[in-house]
């Protein structure tokens, strides 16, 4: 899948640098030998193109239900209008971060020589899409699918609702079964529900030192001299109604196997 | 000892600092925070040191927070705002004479506000000097924080911005306290797998995360969250938080903050009384504000409060303290039978939770310690370094991407309210690199300019702007200093990219955020 995808990638950039050749001959100074060349390198540039599309649509996809975009409400607003700072930074890009176990956030720019060339890529003009791949950890693809935008410059968030999973987004323009893309983010992974199956093993690294061992808790310590008087009272354990946390802690019963150890510890609750 | 308790507090409010404006509502954030929390927490840990009760608690100061807590000009007006407090409090006694349970209270702050001036003249008002002292002594260990309480896992895996935020914080840290850092806070204890690269690299042995952190780690913790992790690689521990300790402080119905003894933070005088008589002490155009003076406990859920009794409270405090106490005594037990080692219970809180929000919290604090040193045998206190040398040997597993604030990862600080920034600073991030390398031994002028265009950077990335803007409180002032660090940025970058810095501007930046005094901007060019 990475393989077919490099190949695309390399397609579009000789077709964009065959294009700009030609661009360059014919601002140039006439000459016939180098336009037939620069249309030759152009004529090159579109097959390999044809040919790594092709290739790209003939990996075999399961059949997967769509990424689910968030409400409409959730949907990340247009930027701010911040006049002060500028919007463009003039390259093609895009970002993705995790969130959360089920959604990434992306933001995206694109240039008119990017869109340019990515467009050139196809038969039309195309639609532009955000491509989602959802990858399993050999790289093998679980999910593909395309959620239409309409910006070139613009943000989303995406409801993903596969935790553990590692996702690569690209932006670019689909035209019928083809899709070329003007730029693709770092893959990411989104964060686990539950432990991975890495084996456990143990580690005694570096061997941890204090700088001042003896003085954090001192193996002799002076006698307690006094206390505020409202502690005098006080007895240890002594009934206590007003909280719930008298006996054993609560969620000590909640146990969970640990799996690789002979352990069982509470699976714990998370307070926040 | 079959368990030990590792208390860790961590200190932040966001840097801010106008010279500009003779009152500034948002400089009281640190205001009351000295007064409600960093000087009772000191008072506290005085009265145990004097009494010799051996403690020892991990504290976090942020970079923005000592620059603050050391800056001449807001320490002239942290002076004043005391001042005012005493004289407030002075009037409430007289205003309060023929109310008796009332007038007991005013004279409560009248004392307790004279105490504290006392106090902050003893540490000659540098309150982070006194932190220094108690861990030299011995009772604190004072960790640091990403450099302005930047969010790394929303720094979209830009190693040299990550790397940045790591380690002028630890330089600040030992322009603050002597030494590098042993250990350090991520903000929002926001966790990315392999960041801890960054950290070993800086010298960082140590860091926390959340519950999750831990349990969703690669491999299975045999130990749940009461041992450290270490990253594979990187070798660097991962403590996480208890659940259990951290319910019983935290949270608002069934922990200990909401008991009906304990101070009302809802009813300050600044909205009860006549506007006339309390507008000296309010926002000078005439917005009520909260004074810091409260008559009212808690109760219940009733607009009818009862009158604060600060010796209640107090003895409330050191109850709650035994149960504390008496709760990790019994998690130590069952945990000591399913363990071959001694657990570690960690409970990181807000230090601002205890005095500014739980008034009573700084006493609760004082009587844990007393409790933990006195009446019982069976867990200690302990600090990460002491519980790492204690036992080395440990799971290696790397954490799971997390944060302990809401959700548990990073959608608090990415939303509808505040994505907008992402653009905006990794971008800024990018062109930051770019100047460090293209500038590599700039001096003079140019290289002030490289120094206050990161200081700009860094101050965008402060997690409480996005943090505002998710509450919804004061999001105008958070949309702006966001707006004006990276304006700021983008015109130094520009002015240097077209060697033509404007002096003036330099200067006036560099005398408004007066942070980072040390920065070498060539740390974006370092990233190991």
């Amino acid at each position: 899948m990475v393989d077919v995808l490099a190949e695309l990638d390399e397609a579009v950039a000789e077709l964009g640098a065959a294009v700009a050749a030609l661009e360059a001959a014919l601002e140039g100074e006439p000459g016939a030998a180098k336009l037939e060349s620069a249309a030759e390198a152009l004529e090159a540039a579109t097959l390999a193109l044809a040919e790594a599309a092709a290739a790209y649509e003939a990996i075999e996809l399961p059949e997967l239900p769509p990424v689910l975009a968030l409400p409409a409400e959730l949907q990340a607003p247009a930027a701010e209008p911040l006049i002060e700072l500028p919007t463009v930074t003039g390259r093609d890009q895009i970002v993705l971060m995790a969130r959360d176990p089920h959604s990434a956030f992306t933001w995206w720019e694109l240039t008119a020589a990017g869109v340019g060339r990515a467009q050139a890529a196809l038969d039309g003009p195309g639609e532009l899409v955000l491509r989602v791949y959802l990858l399993q950890d050999d790289d093998q693809p679980l999910e593909v699918r395309d959620l239409p935008v309409r910006d070139w410059l613009g943000s989303q968030t995406l409801g993903l609702d596969r935790p553990g999973v590692r996702v690569v987004v690209a932006i670019g323009y689909r035209a019928g079964e083809a899709f070329a893309h003007v730029a693709r983010a770092a893959t990411i992974r989104l964060p686990r529900l539950a432990p991975g199956m890495s084996l456990v093993r143990f580690a005694r690294p570096n061997t941890p030192t204090p700088r001042n061992p003896a003085r954090l808790l001192p193996a002799e310590t002076p006698a307690f001299v006094a206390d505020s008087p409202a502690l005098q009272a006080f007895t240890l354990g002594q009934a206590f109604p007003a909280k719930a946390a008298d006996a054993a802690p609560a969620p000590m019963s909640a146990l969970h196997r640990v799996v690789g150890s002979n352990h069982l510890l509470p699976a714990g609750e998370g307070a926040r | 000892m079959i368990g030990h308790v590792a208390l860790v507090l961590h200190h932040h409010l966001p840097y801010i600092r106008h010279p500009e404006h003779p009152f500034f509502l948002e400089e009281r954030w640190l205001f009351e925070a000295i007064t409600e929390t960093y000087l009772p927490l000191i008072e506290a840990w005085r009265a145990l040191e004097r009494d010799g009760v051996p403690f020892c608690f991990t504290a976090s100061m942020t970079p923005p927070l000592c620059n603050m807590l050391r800056d001449e000009l807001l320490c002239a007006r942290y002076r004043t705002h005391l001042a005012t407090l005493q004289e407030l409090a002075d009037k409430e006694v007289e205003r309060t004479v023929g109310e008796p349970e009332s007038h007991r209270v005013a004279r409560f702050y009248q004392r307790r506000f004279r105490d504290l001036s006392s106090l902050y003249a003893a540490i000659d008002g540098d309150v982070v000097g006194e932190y220094r002292r108690l861990m030299e002594a011995g009772f604190l260990e004072i960790i640091t924080c990403t450099a302005t309480h930047g969010f790394l896992p929303l720094m979209n895996g830009d190693r040299g911005a990550m790397w940045a935020q790591i380690e002028v914080a630890c330089a600040e840290h030992a322009r603050h306290f002597g030494r590098r850092p042993d250990g350090i806070w991520l903000a929002e204890c926001g966790y990315v797998p392999h960041v801890d690269a960054l950290l070993a690299a800086a010298g960082l042995k140590y860091f926390f995360v959340d519950t999750h952190g831990i349990q969703h780690a690669e491999a299975p913790p045999v130990y749940g969250v009461y041992a450290p992790l270490y990253c594979p690689g990187s070798g660097v521990a991962a403590f996480a938080r208890d659940p259990e300790s951290s319910k019983q402080v935290w949270s608002s119905h069934e922990g200990y903050p909401g008991d009906a003894s304990y101070r009302e933070y809802y009813r300050d005088i600044g909205f009860d009384l006549e506007l006339e008589y309390i507008r000296p002490y309010i926002h000078p155009d005439g917005i009520r504000i909260n004074t810091g003076l409260k008559y009212h406990r808690i109760t219940g859920r009733t607009d009818q409060k009862g009158i604060y009794h600060p010796e209640q409270a107090r003895q409330r405090a050191g109850e709650h303290a035994a149960n504390f106490m008496f709760n990790r005594q019994a998690q130590a037990r069952y945990l000591a039978s399913r363990m071959d080692r001694a657990p570690v219970i960690v409970s990181p809180y807000d230090a601002e939770l205890f005095g500014h929000w739980w008034y009573e919290g700084p006493w609760f604090l004082e009587a844990l310690a007393r409790h933990i040193h006195r009446d019982q045998d069976e867990i200690a206190l302990t600090t990460p370094m002491r519980a790492l040398a204690a036992q080395p040997e440990n799971q290696e597993s790397r954490p799971g991407m997390s944060s302990w604030g809401g959700g548990g990862y990073a959608a608090f600080w990415c939303n509808e309210t505040n994505d907008w920034i992402y653009r905006y600073l990794h971008e800024a991030a990018r062109k930051m690199g770019e100047l460090a390398r293209a500038f590599p031994q700039a001096d003079g002028l140019e290289r002030r300019a490289l120094n206050q265009a990161a200081r700009e950077l860094l101050l965008a990335q402060a997690s409480d702007w996005a943090f505002i803007m998710t509450t919804g409180t004061t999001v105008e002032y958070a949309v702006k200093r966001t707006r004006d660090h990276l304006a700021t940025f983008h015109a130094l970058h520009d002015a240097l990219v077209a060697g033509a810095v404007d002096a003036a501007l330099v200067a006036a930046r560099e005398d408004q955020w007066r942070i980072f005094p040390d920065l070498d901007y060539r740390v974006y060019a370092a990233t190991p």
